[in-house]
């Protein structure tokens, strides 16, 4: 499988690049692409038709083509060589369902697409419940199924994002690339690094991504009491600003395990912390700051040893926290060029709202502030 | 970036510019410019990141340390209400052992009131018998001697005089033997009853073969008793039935039940002829005049009832479900 990682600033730049790699490699079929919230989309579903290219993508916070991190509004698109019955892009509106019913019909409809197959999905990064996704669509296919991916991201402006195929344009759903493993396979880690620190807090109040209330006061005062650095004039901005999303909140789940919750921002009216994923009633969670920066190195290893269990791949794609860009700015360079460099192969990601994917030992979970890898190998 | 940074890069750019360099010096040199530039980015993010993580860590640590401190305030609050609590109780301990003690001393004041009355009984019982037999004596020698002397009036009187003295007599008996219960013969000590019932009916053989009366025990413990009081139990309750039983033959059955802290005995007559002799009310109160004129049956029942709390049991009359009347009573196991 033939593939090529590129990055463009503007569409023109995009147009010619998808050009020039078709004219090189005519067989290159499909596009998997992260934008910028700033470019349109119908202008890049145009391009990729009339280069006879299927579309996969989705907005982004910041792009990442081979070893190199933008956080300048750019176009990363990986083109693939894919032979067109080993993949399959679906697209499912939310059509007013919840994310579960949503979730579960998308993973009805590829229940048998192929015999052996992953996933790799692609969903809204704002007023999607990501947790009640993954249920859904495991509901419908499974658990054994690879499944990895991210939630849409809008530049931190957390208003509207989008994911896209050559044909459909969602707000309000998700889109997948369904991958026959026989004819292409797919690895993956996610891995995250951030440290708990403190005593164990209780959720005692909570809405879906809204944490209302934890041990019996009201959330945003407990967080403002322990991360002084915000206030009342600032925890009410975007995520962008507030930098809230570096300090998660790192919830123990029933085996164990732990799950990280990036506080996006906070809510003045309600005293709430609006968080980038579920959380619930019950939870016990820590507190968590960043880790230092000897934690880039340490992600770096870890996928050096998913390198060795996977040591072949053609072409790369990262979801990346947008919690570790705030966390190690201009330093995520090296984790971007270290992961790249074990491979050395075409490689495209984005920062993200959220990351889907599998820790090591652990199943198919949905996390913030990890980098996620997931590498494709054409075997057919 | 910091001020002397800035400076730095900024110094180098106006040399870069105003320096007279051949292209490929110039070219190197701007390539060092964004690279320095570039590290200077990084080590200044590095060092604002640090220290912000600093503070934070520093106020998180403090946070924590405060909620500690709060957990700790509230466990000192939980323990000083617990210690208040254990004093409260401590006091009312206190309360409770002094008046433990009170009515320690009281019941104390109040064996010794007993024990007193018990002796004065046993003393006025058995001091009463020596006028009593000068009275009994002397009737009978009067009778003797000067009965054909006395006209009917007289011997009817002196007739009189006798049957109340023996009355009189068997009264300060029973009494006697009543006192007696708990002060002779009374250590407690592990006693056969099985012994003890048939020592009961060989003292009372005569009014069994007058009576044509059998009197029957299943096994019987081996217990802590007074063997003396048990025997008078045994004696006195079976005594009541042979002599105060209109019946003419009576077929009566003890047996014994083990409970967890003390032995339950029941006492039964084939033909119900107890509630004949115990009625229901029997043994509630003390009263040596009962109904029917037979003063010393009510020193007898006394006397069983006395027997029973020296056991610190209880002794009562009951119907069974085929209302048959039995007699039930209780001594703790020890």
């Amino acid at each position: 499988m033939k593939a090529r990682a590129i990055n463009a600033k503007s569409l023109e730049e995009f147009k010619s690049q998808i050009e020039e790699a078709k004219r090189q490699h005519p067989t290159f079929s499909l596009c998997i692409l992260f934008c910028s919230i700033t470019f349109s989309v119908k202008d890049i579903q145009y391009i990729c038709i009339q280069n006879e290219l299927d579309l996969f993508g989705c907005t982004s916070s910041g792009e990442i083509t081979d070893g190199q991190f933008y956080t300048s509004q750019t176009i990363s698109g990986l083109i693939l060589s894919m032979p067109s019955d080993s993949y399959r892009v679906v697209e499912c509106d939310r059509m007013g369902d919840d994310s579960f019913d949503m979730a579960f019909r998308a993973g009805k409809s590829v229940e048998n697409l192929f015999a052996e197959q992953s996933i790799l999905l692609l969903a809204q990064g704002v007023g999607a419940n990501a947790d009640l996704i993954i249920q859904g669509l495991q509901h419908a296919i499974g658990k054994s199924t690879s499944l990895f991916g991210g939630l849409a991201g809008d530049n931190l402006a957390l208003k509207r994002t989008y994911v896209f195929s050559s044909e459909a344009i969602y707000s309000d759903g998700l889109m997948m690339l369904v991958l026959d493993n026989q004819k292409v396979q797919l690895h993956g880690l996610a891995t995250s690094g951030w440290e708990a620190i403190g005593v164990f807090h209780e959720v005692t109040e909570a809405e879906n991504n809204v944490l209302l209330g934890i041990d019996h006061q009201p959330a945003l005062d407990v967080f403002l009491r322990y991360f002084g650095s915000f206030d009342d004039a600032n925890v009410g901005l975007e995520a962008s600003e507030n930098t809230s999303a570096q300090y998660p909140l790192q919830i123990l789940r029933d085996d164990g395990s732990l799950v990280l919750r990036a506080p996006l921002f906070g809510d003045t009216n309600r005293r709430a912390l609006v968080l980038a994923g579920g959380i619930k009633k019950g939870d016990k969670f820590r507190f968590s700051i960043s880790p230092g920066f000897e934690v880039i190195n340490q992600t770096v290893e870890e996928f050096g040893a998913l390198q060795k269990k996977a040591p072949d791949a053609d072409a790369l794609i990262l979801f990346s926290c947008i919690g570790r860009l705030g966390a190690f700015g201009p330093l995520m360079e090296d984790e971007v060029r270290g992961i790249f460099e074990y491979w050395d192969k075409p490689m495209i990601g984005f920062f993200s709202y959220g990351e889907i994917g599998a820790t090591e030992g652990a199943q198919c979970d949905f996390h913030n502030e990890t980098c996620t890898l997931v590498s494709l190998k054409d075997i057919s | 970036m910091d001020k002397q940074s800035e400076k730095i890069i900024a110094t180098f750019a106006n040399l870069l510019e105003k320096g007279n360099w051949d292209e490929a010096t110039k070219a190197s040199l701007q390539s060092l410019h964004e690279e320095l530039k570039k590290n200077l980015h990084r080590n200044q993010f590095k060092l604002d990141r640090t220290l912000k993580d600093k503070a934070i860590a520093i106020r998180l640590l403090n946070q924590t340390i405060s909620d500690l401190q709060k957990h700790q305030q509230l466990l000192e609050k939980s323990n000083q209400v617990l210690y208040d609590q254990k004093k409260e109780i401590e006091t009312q301990k206190e309360i409770v052992e002094e008046q433990s003690k009170q009515l320690a001393n009281r019941l104390g004041e109040l064996q010794m009131s007993y024990s007193e009355l018990e002796r004065f009984a046993y003393f006025a019982s058995h001091d009463l018998r020596a006028p009593l037999r000068t009275i009994t004596s002397f009737s009978e020698i009067l009778g003797i001697r000067y009965l054909d002397k006395l006209d009917k009036d007289a011997r009817t009187f002196l007739s009189f005089l006798n049957s109340g003295a023996q009355q009189m007599n068997n009264i300060v008996d029973a009494l006697l033997e009543y006192s007696r219960v708990g002060r002779m013969d009374d250590e407690f000590k592990e006693t056969n009853l099985n012994f003890t019932f048939e020592r009961a009916l060989y003292d009372l053989r005569k009014l069994l073969a007058e009576k044509n009366a059998s009197i029957k025990a299943a096994e019987l413990p081996t217990a802590m008793v007074s063997k003396g009081a048990m025997r008078k139990l045994f004696y006195h309750l079976f005594k009541n039935i042979l002599v105060y039983s209109s019946a003419n033959s009576l077929m009566v059955k003890l047996r014994c039940e083990e409970k967890s802290r003390f032995y339950k005995f029941l006492l039964t007559e084939d033909n119900n002829a107890l509630e004949e002799v115990f009625p229901s009310y029997f043994f509630e109160d003390f009263r040596i005049d009962t109904p029917g004129g037979f003063p010393d049956k009510g020193i007898s029942i006394a006397i069983c009832k006395k027997v029973i709390l020296l056991h610190y049991g209880i002794i009562h009359v009951e119907k069974n479900d085929k209302d048959v009347t039995r007699v039930i009573f209780t001594i703790e196991k020890k």
